[in-house]
């Protein structure tokens, strides 16, 4: 039965080494290189890709195996050290307490001592009879951080798991005053994990807004008001509207001409919006006029001027729009130019106007239900890394000697020197101190 | 810039100059007064900095010119610090990291100046802390990178000594310089672990910050962005540094030699990205070197 054991004990006791753990810690970091190389050759959804392969995948694996397998081992050690007589157990002269100044003789007394410590934060403990007159303790419970520290990384892979089992994310594209409601149909695109379903996400836009600098084609802002039952709300790109648990967010921009299309008794035939990608000023578009034979194509100077015989756009800014209007029957194009609003064009028996145009904004809804666990698990490592690193344990005692010398012993998980001279400097003022 | 945001950097740089100075020439009274003038750089470079918020309208964490200020100004305020945390050490700080900080002002003055907006991706309070917490984490690695040079120079100097095999007629007094050099490179070592463990909270505050910010914007918490990609290589490195100190009593010149490593990983991570393919990086910090995408 023993001899059975062996192997699963000694692969047990592998997985969860510290020499693995190093060993894996210098294997992901070759691996993020690799990708960080990837980067300046290939595209940054290929590098994504590249993440996603089988050895990538195997260190994750073993990371959190190595983990999981640390933190079986390794908590009844950190629960065995914080306990009051891991540190009165010791005496004075033994080597656990490393760190020694002698604080005086006869010109100071223990209580003062006892008063200066309890200042800096420790709390007292009652010697018990190993020739101490006190140890003090700082920072008790902090060998826990580590393990806080390690387990976050489980919270933080629930929620990658769940998101990748529930994550919903649909792109959809909505004008100005018109309502949208999350099913299936509604969106133009989807990815969605395998037991996702669409959100509950009802609103309607209400208005976009946008600025541009300069004459670039860079937003200076880009939000969009819309009205739910949770009342009105404004979405930017950078700081999305969470209705019903998704984040709606608007995540594009483009116009959506109003165009008119009378015959030549001025009767309109033709009415409605067309939602076009002609946001880049001189960039066409086109649409197909229901039951006519006609394709229109579309491009849209939103500041319009004429710079050196080309129609142009001064800025981003829509004050003065203008449309490059093309009409084709067939390959046969009818009619070429800018049309302003107000103003026709004419083909065949027909009139073609743009009165006006809308708005409409790309949104992106995103239900993450994993980015609880995400959150919690940052804030978990965060803060246990400050009560690790900062909070760390500091173990002192203080003890006569047979000569009447009061000694200061210390025993500090981190920068030992340096809290020893940081003793030395609080001490000096009140009392003789001498390492 | 105006006048207002012009003079009081320029006056600042000249004052951290002084200030080295005075607190290299070994008095008491000297070095207090340096530091006194280089907290006053310091707060004339953060006028300087208010200045052009308040002209801007966003924080000045946008571009190279305004990263480098806002850089160079938190490295000189742990250099200030190290004065009351690391007395001991306060002259090897301001010898080795406060050129760098001039070296960062001059090096971001030499790129453009003129006010660009926060592209919208970026009009946010989490990039503003992610920001900040981004140079939080910089100032104290970069101490640790100028402790670390100096460890192992004055190591292989020590070392010299102890191998050189003289005869010394106070070889008593040889030997109690030697145990003092002993404890200063130990004591050392020990402040460049402190300011390693501080880097390791900020950088992970960074990361958390900027991973929420993304999972705001593009709805992925992660996504293999190349400065992300280098930035977690370097958080990577920094946890095995803690490890290998931790479980191997990986201390002294070893330890140094990493310390080294993380740094100069860490530079590739904040520096690199004005050099990377366009389009590579989401990281987009200089308008002008890079058109950013429409959003």
């Amino acid at each position: 039965m023993k001899s059975e054991n062996q192997p699963i004990k000694k692969i047990w006791n592998f997985l969860g080494s510290r020499n693995l753990s190093v060993f894996i810690i210098i294997t992901a970091v070759v691996h993020v290189l690799i990708l960080f190389a990837f980067a300046f050759l290939i595209p940054l959804w290929w590098v994504e890709k590249i993440a996603g392969l089988l050895p990538y995948q195997f260190v994750s694996i073993l990371f959190l195996v190595n983990i999981a397998i640390c933190l079986i081992k390794w908590f009844p050690v950190a629960r065995s050290r914080c306990r009051v007589d891991e540190i009165t157990g010791h005496h004075p002269d033994s080597g656990y307490f490393p760190h020694r100044i002698r604080i005086g003789r006869g010109n100071v007394r223990p209580d003062e001592i006892e008063k200066l410590v309890k200042k800096k934060g420790y709390r007292i403990l009652e010697a018990q009879g190993n020739d101490a007159l006190f140890f003090a303790v700082r920072g008790r419970f902090s060998p826990l951080g580590t393990l806080l520290f390690h387990f976050s990384f489980f919270i933080l892979l629930t929620g990658i798991l769940v998101n990748l089992l529930f994550r919903f994310e649909g792109l959809t594209i909505i004008p100005e005053g018109v309502s949208f409601s999350a099913g299936q149909g509604n969106f133009r695109s989807i990815t969605a994990a395998p037991l996702a379903k669409p959100p509950r996400c009802d609103f309607r836009l209400e208005k976009i807004s946008a600025s541009f600098w300069e004459k670039e084609i860079l937003f200076t802002s880009l939000e969009a008001r819309i009205l739910s039952n949770d009342g009105i709300d404004t979405t930017r790109l950078s700081s999305p509207v969470h209705l019903g648990g998704s984040a709606v967010t608007i995540a594009g921009y483009g116009y959506a001409p109003e165009f008119v299309i009378e015959d030549k008794s001025g009767r309109i035939v033709k009415h409605g919006n067309v939602l076009l990608n002609v946001f880049v000023p001189g960039l066409e578009d086109f649409f197909f006029v229901e039951d006519l034979p006609y394709k229109v194509m579309v491009s849209f100077y939103p500041d319009f001027t004429m710079s050196a015989g080309k129609p142009s756009s001064k800025s981003m800014n829509p004050v003065h729009p203008a449309y490059g209007v093309r009409v084709l029957r067939g390959k046969l194009q009818l009619y070429s130019g800018i049309l302003q609003p107000g103003e026709r064009a004419s083909f065949d028996e027909y009139r073609i106007s743009f009165p006006s145009f809308r708005r409409w904004g790309e949104f992106k809804i995103i239900f993450a239900p994993g980015r609880v666990f995400i959150w919690i698990g940052f804030i978990v490592m965060i803060a246990a890394l400050i009560w690790r690193l900062l909070f760390y344990r500091r173990e002192i005692v203080l003890s006569q000697n047979e000569a009447g010398e009061l000694w200061l012993a210390g025993r500090f998980e981190y920068y030992g020197g340096l809290n020893l001279a940081g003793f030395g400097t609080g001490f000096k003022k009140s009392m003789e101190v001498r390492p | 810039m105006t006048f207002w945001e012009k003079s009081p950097l320029f006056i600042s740089l000249l004052l951290y100059v002084c200030s080295m100075i005075l607190i290299l020439r070994r008095s008491e009274k000297t070095e207090k007064a340096g530091l006194g003038i280089l907290i006053a750089g310091w707060l004339l470079q953060l006028f300087s900095a208010i200045v052009r918020w308040k002209d801007i309208g966003h924080p000045p964490i946008f571009g190279t010119y305004e990263a480098t200020m806002l850089g160079s100004w938190i490295l000189t305020l742990f250099i200030a610090i190290s004065f009351f945390l690391d007395r001991v050490h306060f002259r090897l700080t301001v010898l080795t990291a406060l050129p760098l900080v001039i070296a960062h002002l001059l090096y971001g003055l030499s790129h453009s100046t003129d006010r660009v907006p926060l592209t919208i991706s970026e009009l946010s309070l989490w990039v503003d802390f992610h920001a900040l917490f981004s140079w939080l984490a910089y100032a104290p690695l970069t101490l640790a990178f100028c402790l670390s040079t100096v460890y192992l120079l004055k190591g292989r100097l020590h070392q010299g000594a102890e191998n050189s095999g003289e005869k010394r007629a106070d070889q008593a007094v040889h030997q109690a310089d030697q145990a003092d050099q002993s404890d200063d490179l130990e004591l050392l070592d020990q402040q460049i672990w402190r300011y390693m463990n501080l880097g390791f909270i900020a950088y992970t505050v960074m990361f958390a910050l900027g991973c929420y910010h993304s999972a705001s914007v593009n709805g992925e918490w992660w996504q293999w962005d190349p400065v992300e990609t280098t930035s977690l290589a370097t958080w990577l490195l920094i946890g095995l540094y803690i490890h290998l100190r931790i479980f191997y009593n990986w201390n002294g010149g070893k330890s140094a030699r990493l310390a080294v490593v993380i740094f100069l990983t860490m530079i590739v991570a904040y520096w690199s990205l004005t050099y990377l393919p366009a389009g590579s990086t989401f990281h987009v910090f200089d308008l002008k070197n890079k058109m950013h995408a429409p959003f």
